[in-house]
């Protein structure tokens, strides 16, 4: 198991404001990195069938575009939009981060629908087994990259994530005081029930001036 | 002294490793092709990396089965044979075995290499199970899903062999090892290719919210935003009959036996399996410790700690599956 949580307001945080060259050069670095520090991983991604598959974290603008199936593997960033990949995972950063290092299982997730699937499935097992024979932790993929100054730049990390998350959280709530939530005071079983009842009626109207109509009908011929 | 032998589910390596730091007695796992129940892309072991999981799990007093588990094709015996081989080179504690011609080869060859009869043999009656021990000195019974508690202990009480009872898993309405149903929806066999609902042929279509999910070209299922989901297999598909969608084989509910740990104690099982290679390392380790604790506790003749794994369960439900069916 991992031994510590990586920062996740911090890295939501951080991927949603940098530009994309820099995401672009921080992803191919990570990629780079474990190529050299984990070289099976790299070779048993290769080794799936080849695919796209697009990795939508539900709090970010875009998405992640993993090429699977050929050496080098790929990771780019792409605009949200219609699916072009051979699969799409789609769930929350926290969740995927939680995925990835192998803290929570993706069956249970899938059960609770907290994570969804389309496309071709037996890639995304594949990706998914291949990952999870690997005890990743994203945080320290991320600090290799400070070389010398992993430490630091781990503490500061940290630091930055504790602030960010009493950021949010003091957001969220001046959001709720200047937004109270609206109760929802419709009761649709009552609003069923009052339809159906209007049906009744308009169907009884309806036979009663048809019955109406056809004894006039018959009168008249 | 052991109250029952937690024998632990590990896809990959990391996931043997996750099962024995959980507290794993033993762990049951296959290799990376035909030969194992569970061939999904992306996860299992090659010969290297079971030697060094035997030699891991060996290191810290866990033991190790390899389960070889399908049916080979007519004339194509070989891989089945190697992976014999492979097992035993890696010093596999058992295999796990089906197929009458691999068994007859394991005695024969391996004769050495304990045998331990798959839930795939379907063995689930006196004389079967005899027939397995007196032809092939095989040593344990997995014995299928579909018992009582009260047929367990007969079993056990008429056959004398070691008895293995699924104690965490799916649970499927057929007889084990010989359902085809997912045959008929791929034309990939389970039970000579490894695979029930072969990932390559399942998929999910998100219709507005409503997931669907297909196994070949048969929708089997589809959920409701917020509705728990369950796997794409034939025998959880929701069927339209007389106007209706019901789940006519087996709705999507997970088997949890730690509340009947006691009775299967008692009906004289040696051994409890959890089921999941296909899982992950963290259901691995959150399982495995559940069961450790509850173990450890009966032992020392203690109440289990009440803990839920609902989460973990298909369907987000827990049932004690054919253990106490009423209509049995």
């Amino acid at each position: 198991m991992s031994p510590t949580r990586p920062p996740i307001a911090l890295l939501r945080g951080a991927a949603t404001v940098l530009p994309r060259p820099v995401l672009e050069r921080i992803t191919s670095a990570v990629l780079r990195g474990l190529a050299r520090t984990r070289p099976k991983l790299l070779a048993n991604l290769a080794a799936l069938e080849p695919a796209v598959v697009h990795i939508a974290p539900t709090d970010l603008p875009y998405r992640f575009a993993l090429t699977l199936g050929r050496a080098p593997v790929r990771l780019a960033i792409v605009d949200r939009g219609p699916v072009v990949a051979d699969a799409e995972v789609t769930a929350s950063v926290a969740t995927l981060v939680d995925l990835l290092e192998g803290r929570i299982d993706s069956d249970t997730l899938f059960f609770r629908r907290d994570l969804v699937i389309t496309g071709n499935t037996a890639v995304v097992v594949g990706l998914r087994n291949v990952l999870d024979r690997e005890e990743l932790n994203l945080a320290e993929e991320l600090g290799a990259l400070c070389g010398v100054l992993r430490r630091p730049a781990r503490a500061t990390a940290q630091a930055l994530d504790r602030a960010l998350d009493r950021l949010g959280a003091r957001a969220a709530a001046m959001h709720r005081t200047l937004h109270p939530p609206v109760a929802d005071e419709r009761d649709v079983g009552a609003d069923l029930d009052r339809c159906r009842t209007e049906l009744k009626a308009l169907t009884a109207r309806l036979a009663a001036l048809e019955a109406r109509q056809k004894r006039r009908d018959e009168k008249s011929a | 002294m052991r109250y029952l032998e937690l024998v632990c589910p590990a896809g990959t390596p990391a996931a043997l490793r996750a099962a024995v730091e959980a507290g794993a007695d033993t762990v049951y796992c296959g290799f990376r092709d035909c030969t194992n129940a569970r061939n999904y892309p992306g996860l299992n072991f090659d010969a290297s990396e079971l030697a060094e999981g035997v030699r891991y799990a060996h290191e810290r007093g866990c033991k190790v089965l390899v389960a070889i588990n399908t049916f080979p094709p007519a004339g194509k015996q070989r891989p089945w044979h190697h992976a014999l081989e492979q097992a035993a080179a890696a010093g596999a504690d058992a295999v796990i075995l089906a197929d009458l011609g691999v068994l007859d080869y394991a005695t024969r060859h391996h004769s050495q290499l304990r045998r331990h009869l798959s839930v795939q043999a379907s063995a689930a009656n006196a004389p079967s199970i005899a027939f397995y021990r007196d032809c092939f000195d095989v040593r344990r019974v997995v014995l299928p899903r579909v018992l009582s508690v009260t047929e367990v202990a007969a079993l056990v009480e008429e056959t004398g062999l070691e008895t293995e009872v699924f104690a965490f898993g799916s649970v499927g309405p057929m007889s084990e090892g010989r359902c085809f149903l997912s045959s008929y929806m791929t034309g990939l066999s389970p039970t000579s290719e490894g695979a029930c609902a072969p990932a390559s042929h399942v998929a999910y279509i998100d219709r507005d919210g409503e997931i669907l999910s297909r196994l070949g070209t048969t929708t089997l299922n589809a959920f409701a935003r917020g509705e728990p989901a369950a796997y794409p297999t034939p025998c959880k598909g929701r069927y339209v009959t007389l106007g209706r969608a019901s789940y006519l084989f087996e709705e999507p509910v997970g088997l949890n036996a730690i509340a009947i740990l006691p009775a299967l104690k008692a009906a004289g099982v040696t051994a409890l399996k959890i089921e999941g290679r296909q899982r992950s390392r963290a259901y691995v380790a959150q399982v495995v410790a559940t069961f450790r604790q509850a173990l450890d506790a009966l032992a020392r003749g203690e109440q289990p700690p009440t803990a839920t794994l609902g989460g973990e369960t298909e369907g987000g439900r827990e049932t004690f599956g054919a253990y106490q069916k009423g209509w049995r």
